[in-house]
């Protein structure tokens, strides 16, 4: 208990103070740093003891460490959720450091906060209140959103006499970039609505007037709804433009937290109360099952087709993380033994597209521009993004075996089966066309722009022994800024392999922790549902004023309804 | 019907109407500290005390959040409806969560079964039925950033409100992780609102503002922010 109310602390608290920071002009990428150090040190340090089950709470047959009346305990994936995640935010604040331009906030304290809210998500036993933590982790994200309308040159009429002084549509119309603040509007509400969705069809499953439970149509409903909610934070079809629109605001630092890593912490929650609430009904759902599997193929379809014909960088990207989340609906699809590949995959995709995106802020900041037309040739300028892009990628893959590559295609195999499957097996290996596409661009003959950037040699600064140490780090950093990011990369890279390889046995730890069936209140005696009663009919003839008057015959009454829902117990799964 | 959980639950939607619809800061600020603050009483028998406190305390610091964050300006209102049209819907669906806690709660007349309550609050059902019709009627509206954060602190009560209704009293741990939420999602709002500028010396000279944005269709012509003044 002490060490995830001091993670927690520590995350939300440390992120806070370093967003304090910056918003009085201090350094909040100094702070967030110190910050994701101390939390991933706390992290390692920290004991870990696996979930206890809800029939070892109730018999009091397993020690349980309880917080606010919530069994806690910080499990070993969380520790590496936990440290993949701070090490991924260290790294990407160095990146951040040689690449963002003047007035782009760091994103240390998105990253620390997101860390301490994880934390609890990861550490409450009952997946309804974690939920609560989970869905905060992602507006973390937040932090690392230039303010709109601070510091942003603006021009005509909002420059000269519109801003702060008229708004018609709410405040957006002040800012310098009013589109900017609806898509993290709409960010903000997808949060709200994905919490309100998977809280609500929870608590249809398990809640104390056990509404649907036993009813395939009712529980086909929620299950549809929990991973709807799944769905629509991870930015599945249909709702899959607004990554692309996000990807367009200039919040790179941002991003991460967005996405990528609150989605999934978002989505791992999610999935845990499936598991507990729809599995153990040991229903089919076949038409529920067949429809979430479809949303997750036209969204890897979509994801791929997008990466393919954009032209864009970060739509590019945009369009391949949504192609690899796509594989985590299939969780929704299958049984209880795709907890495991699914806590894998929801775990290797944040770290190697945090990569991906790093790869791409790195090229962009290089180059000096985000079109692939004008990105011919960058890979012979920068040979070691180009090895970056591809470790990065061939994490999300990695050689048949790897927890990578078992956990995709486990999902795969857990939702289809039949010719489908090898269709949607193809599809995952086209996925490697989005990569040969990059790199294929790369090693044409460069363009003038590419041909004219910095490459990745290393370079020293004039010798000048009155200039201070700081000053010479700076013109180190000044003069080296391609090297130094695509090194960056190569480590965020290095990082995903090592999580999609299944270093330090992910696979298993993954795979542990299992969520048990929930439980609800205790059922009432009482009905659970009645319909509402209806006056009898009355004995008495008709007196209407109907001229052929017909011979009224006493209506029959109802039987009224004999289930008694909440007398069968829940079935458990062990 | 409790009638004091009848108030909660009116108090309640009240406020999230207010938070959705509202024109004045001052409002939405008190809407949701109504909002944020009345959804924990609508249950009997009412938390501890100190739970009470702590979300009450919570509601406050939203309402601060969105009371910096919106004051000074003139905001148009999420929902496409005005504030009577919406109450009206919220009466409706509100009314509607009743009848369907009755149907939960009231054994058919013969009495071969008890006549217990099903639910753990029916007027919690109500209201939490009344904040999805709240919102729903908002997000149709194509609300700007700061109303769809509204919208989601909204969203976010009714689906605690509703957990309230069908599960009873959450643990301490989960009360104050729900205040959190609110309070992270209040300051998102607050994020998304923007700097606030002072007004251009010639709006000041002239004592009302004369330029609208023309890129936005229906601008109000001479509004006039309230800290414009010197």
């Amino acid at each position: 208990v002490t060490a995830l109310v001091v993670l927690a602390a520590l995350g939300i608290g440390g992120g806070l103070v370093a967003w304090a920071a910056r918003r009085r002009g201090g350094s909040d990428a100094a702070i967030g740093i110190v910050g994701l150090l101390v939390f991933a040190v706390l992290t390692f340090l920290a004991p870990t003891t696996a979930v206890p089950s809800a029939e070892a709470i109730a018999d009091g047959t397993l020690p349980t460490s309880t917080l606010g009346g919530e069994a806690v305990a910080v499990t070993a994936y969380a520790h590496a959720f936990l440290l993949t995640l701070t090490v991924v935010g260290l790294l990407s604040t160095l990146l951040w450091a040689v690449t963002h331009e003047p007035g782009d906030p760091s994103p240390a304290a998105a990253f620390l906060a997101s860390a301490g809210a994880a934390a609890l998500a990861l550490g409450i036993a009952s997946p309804v209140p974690a939920l609560v933590p989970a869905a905060v982790a992602g507006l973390a994200g937040l932090l690392a959103v230039r303010r709109p309308g601070s510091a942003v040159p603006v021009g005509g009429v909002a420059g000269a006499a519109g801003a702060g002084a008229v708004v018609s549509r709410g405040v957006d119309a002040t800012v310098a970039d009013p589109a900017a603040g609806h898509r993290f509007g709409l960010d903000v509400f997808r949060v709200g609505a994905g919490l309100a969705l998977v809280i609500t069809a929870t608590e249809l499953l398990i809640g104390r007037a056990d509404v649907v439970a036993g009813e395939p149509f009712g529980v086909g409903a929620a299950t549809l709804a929990l991973a709807g909610g799944a769905a629509l934070r991870l930015g599945s079809v249909p709702f899959h433009v607004h990554l692309a629109r996000l990807a367009e605001v200039r919040a790179a630092a941002a991003l991460p937290v967005l996405v990528l890593w609150g989605p999934a912490l978002f989505a791992i929650v999610a999935l845990a109360a499936f598991q507990g609430a729809v599995l153990p009904l040991e229903l089919p759902l076949s038409v529920e099952r067949g429809a979430i599997a479809a949303v997750g193929l036209l969204t890897i379809v979509a994801g791929l087709l997008g990466a393919l014909l954009h032209d864009d960088l970060d739509h590019v990207l945009a369009y391949w993380v949504l192609h690899l989340s796509g594989f985590a609906l299939f969780a929704f699809v299958a049984d209880a033994s795709a907890w495991g590949p699914a806590r894998t995959w929801l775990l290797v995709v944040p770290a190697a597209a945090t990569a991906l995106l790093g790869w791409a802020a790195a090229t962009a900041s290089t180059f000096r521009t985000r079109s692939l037309l004008e990105l011919r040739g960058w890979a012979r300028r920068a040979p070691l993004l180009a090895i970056g892009v591809v470790i990065a990628t061939l994490a999300t893959f990695g050689p048949p075996g790897l927890a990578a590559w078992d956990a995709r295609f486990s999902l795969v195999r857990g939702a289809f089966d039949g010719p489908l499957q090898m269709v949607v097996d193809a599809l995952a290996l086209v996925g490697l066309a989005i990569l040969g596409r990059i790199v294929a661009i790369g090693v044409e003959r460069p363009t003038s722009l590419v041909a004219d950037a910095p490459d990745e040699r290393l370079r020293r600064p004039a010798p000048n022994l009155r200039r201070r140490v700081g000053a010479t780090a700076r013109e180190y950093v000044e003069l080296d800024r391609a090297p130094i990011a695509a090194v960056v990369v190569l480590a965020l890279a290095a990082l995903a392999m090592v999580v999609g390889s299944g270093a330090f046995g992910l696979a298993a730890l993954a795979a542990s922790d299992v969520p048990t069936a929930l439980q609800g209140p205790e059922p009432v005696p009482g009905p659970t549902f009645q319909p509402i009663a209806t006056f009898p009919p009355s004995p008495s003839p008709s007196t209407s004023a109907s001229p052929t008057p017909t011979p009224t015959t006493r209506p029959t009454a109802t039987p009224r309804p004999t289930r008694s829902p909440t007398a069968t117990p829940r079935p458990t799964k062990s | 019907v409790n009638a004091l959980l009848l108030a909660a639950g009116a108090l309640v939607v009240a406020g999230g109407i207010a938070v959705v619809t509202a024109r004045r800061p001052a409002a939405v600020a008190i809407g949701t500290f109504v909002l944020l603050g009345a959804s924990p009483l609508l249950i009997d028998p009412l938390p501890p005390v100190a739970l009470l406190l702590a979300r009450i305390v919570g509601a406050g610091l939203a309402a601060e959040l969105v009371w910096l964050a919106v004051r000074g300006r003139t905001l148009g209102g999420a929902s496409p409806l005005a504030w009577p049209g919406v109450s009206f819907v919220a009466a409706a669906a509100f009314v509607a969560g009743l009848g369907i806690g009755a149907a939960w709660t009231v054994g058919v007349s013969g009495d071969d079964v008890a006549d217990v309550s099903a639910l753990a609050s029916n007027e919690a059902l109500a209201a939490a039925l009344a904040l999805f019709a709240v919102v729903a009627v908002s997000a149709v509206g194509r609300p700007d950033g700061l109303h769809l954060a509204f919208d989601a602190l909204v969203l976010v009560v009714a689906a605690s409100v509703f957990r309230l209704a069908l599960d009873g009293p959450a643990s301490s741990l989960e009360t104050l992780l729900v205040a959190g939420a609110e309070i992270a999602i209040a300051g998102a709002a607050a994020l998304l609102a923007g700097e606030r500028r002072p007004a251009p010396a010639a709006h000041r000279i002239a004592g009302r503002a004369t330029a609208t944005d023309a890129s936005v269709p229906g601008t109000p012509v001479g509004a006039v922010p309230e800290d414009a003044a010197p």
